[in-house]
């Protein structure tokens, strides 16, 4: 492979950061049910998370679909622990 | 509003046919741009998007070449039956993509010019093409905000040789 068809990727700009950047996605088939948990999609920015969780989460025609930045979640509870209190 | 449904078997208007057959042909290509291009997506969940892209233009393509058939073309004719020359799709797509800036620029234009020319049929009295025309609009938004997205990250300086590369190859 000669290096210009080497594929370079800027892992700080592309992929959200020196770690991948990681979303939840959310959704409901209608309005009478939760919004459930049912997956996550790794995107550098919003935009490109909520394609990519529409594109791969097009099981259903779901009325609605959310994305949440695994950052923004915080822990309350977790496995064999009643409180967790996070520091921030 | 109320819509109605055209009689099938009666041709259309030639400039309107003109329209339909050029987005369904620049949807076929872009298609082919997004498949071609899947490996130079920038990891797993991109190649998932941009599978999702071609295929949805690609069924675009399929709906617009039915509707068009349902009206006295000659299905088989217009999906296999022509040559290069006689695919009405846009020119800006006539060369592949010089790298991955240049493809997120070009596309974008693509997407943005059918969605333009197709979007003026919202309310078209035929009930069938204003359903295409609001069903493609939908995907369309998922398309573009793909590259919205590339724009947000590639946009700082990277751009803009591309775009004066794309200016260049249009002469403008």
């Amino acid at each position: 492979m000669t290096e210009e068809h080497v594929k370079h990727i800027d892992q700080e700009r592309e992929r959200g950061g020196l770690k991948p950047k990681y979303y939840e996605v959310f959704a409901r088939k209608n309005s009478s049910e939760p919004l459930a948990h049912v997956g996550s999609v790794e995107a550098p920015n919003d935009d490109l998370a909520q394609v990519r969780a529409w594109f791969i989460y097009d099981q259903h025609p779901w009325i609605e679909m959310c994305v949440v930045p695994l950052d923004a979640i915080v822990t309350v509870t977790e496995h064999d622990k009643v409180t967790k209190i996070k520091a921030t | 509003m109320a819509y109605t449904a055209a009689e099938t078997e009666t041709p259309l208007d030639p400039a309107f046919e003109n329209d339909l057959l050029a987005i369904a042909d620049t949807k076929l290509v872009l298609g082919n741009w997004y498949a071609e291009c899947v490996m130079n997506g920038r990891s797993l969940p991109d190649f998932a998007g941009l599978l999702g892209m071609s295929a949805s233009n690609y069924g675009h393509t399929r709906a617009l070449y039915q509707y068009l058939a349902a009206h006295g073309r000659d299905y088989a004719k217009l999906e296999r039956g022509r040559s290069a020359a006689e695919i009405r799709s846009m020119n800006l797509l006539d060369a592949a993509p010089e790298g991955w800036e240049d493809f997120l620029a070009a596309t974008w234009l693509a997407e943005q010019a059918t969605w333009m020319l197709m979007s003026s049929y919202l309310e078209h009295p035929d009930r069938a093409v204003a359903g295409l025309a609001k069903k493609i609009g939908q995907e369309t938004y998922f398309h573009l905000k793909y590259v919205h997205g590339w724009l947000r990250i590639i946009g700082q300086g990277v751009l803009r040789p591309a775009l004066e590369n794309l200016a260049t190859s249009l002469g403008v």
